[in-house]
């Protein structure tokens, strides 16, 4: 058999993923929840996988008493340079920054005199 | 004695509602003693696409049909800070108001009783190009908010509702004192781990998150 067909074909392949990939970026989004109903104390976090990031959202709510503060970050991908935290004491908190290639972040405020209940963190791009 | 004179407005488009006490009663919880910007404001025809996607996804974390909400977004804010930012907002079906300073940050309570007495706030949040900031909806009985960041006073304005001053991202504790009508005033501290510190846990943790992964790698590559 010929090879010259095969190599039309991978031709036609390629050219396929590369008209895909410029028609259609949001094929390219992604999301993760990273934390999910815990009960966190002061200055407990957690990090998100890496990737181009679009939003970071931090719900949660004080069942135990006080208004416990939680926080939202973005950092790059070796966690040496971060966006300042931005802190509330109540959520939603929507993190409308962006990075094009690091982690998200959530954590509670090492400030906190009560525990705080986190409903969900949860990043992605899109 | 703690009398109510008036209580309830929350409409089916869920207005904020609204509390007046006598001036010896504690304050209001968080910005139930109203918001009247979200009703006296018009409601923005065109929405921007950050605003369109913040309404969708916080109508939806507070059980309100985001179509509804899109039609009760006001512009509250305009032209604000370094990155001269605006903010809407609309109110949940609880009469929360959820707001949003574009391409920085969102707040949505689940109720009007959320948060600080007086003030629904987020701070910080400054990146490259932009200092941090405290952003927040105030309820009508506030006639300021006096923020102090490492001792150093940060001119706050509000307007509409909305609280806003910008400080150095470098900050690392905050005082936030929001004063009423009646002369009280309450008093929110924060500690605000400047950018540059409190990552090494966050560096800890994606250190053990690799490991954990490697050796689940060979484990699973052992016959």
């Amino acid at each position: 058999m010929s090879r010259a067909p095969l190599r039309v074909l991978l031709v036609l392949f390629v050219a396929t993923i590369l008209a895909a990939t410029a028609a259609a970026p949001t094929a390219w989004a992604w999301s993760q929840t990273y934390v999910s109903n815990v009960n966190w104390g002061p200055a407990s976090s957690k990090a998100s996988i890496y990737g181009q990031i679009t939003f970071n959202y931090v719900s949660f709510t004080h069942p135990y008493g006080g208004l416990p503060q939680m926080g939202t970050t973005l950092c790059d991908s070796t966690f040496t340079s971060c966006y300042a935290w931005r802190w509330s004491n109540t959520g939603l908190i929507t993190d409308e920054r962006n990075i094009s290639y690091g982690a998200a972040a959530c954590k509670a405020n090492p400030g906190n005199g009560y525990v705080v209940w986190v409903n969900y963190c949860a990043t992605g791009n899109g | 004695m703690a009398v109510a004179l008036a209580a309830a407005a929350a409409a089916s488009a869920g207005a904020v509602v609204a509390n007046a006490v006598l001036a010896d009663d504690p304050p209001p919880a968080g910005v139930s003693a109203g918001v009247s910007s979200l009703v006296r404001l018009p409601p923005v025809s065109a929405l921007p696409r950050p605003v369109a996607r913040f309404v969708e996804v916080s109508a939806r974390a507070r059980a309100t049909d985001p179509e509804g909400a899109k039609r009760r977004v006001r512009r509250l804010r305009s032209d604000l800070g370094t990155t001269h930012a605006d903010v809407y907002a609309f109110a949940n079906s609880a009469g929360a108001p959820c707001f949003i300073l574009v391409d920085e940050v969102g707040l949505c309570p689940a109720r009007p009783t959320d948060g600080s007495p007086g003030l629904q706030w987020t701070i910080g949040g400054g990146y490259p190009g932009s200092p941090s900031n405290l952003v927040g909806i105030a309820s009508d009985d506030v006639v300021s908010v006096d923020l102090s960041v490492d001792g150093t006073s940060v001119p706050v304005s509000l307007r509409n509702n909305v609280v806003f001053g910008e400080y150095p991202s470098k900050g690392r504790h905050a005082e936030i004192t929001i004063n009423r009508r009646d002369g009280s005033r309450g008093k929110v501290q924060v500690n605000l781990e400047p950018a540059g510190q409190g990552f090494a846990d966050l560096r800890y943790l994606r250190q053990r998150a690799l490991e954990e992964a490697r050796t689940r790698a060979r484990a699973r590559a052992q016959p």
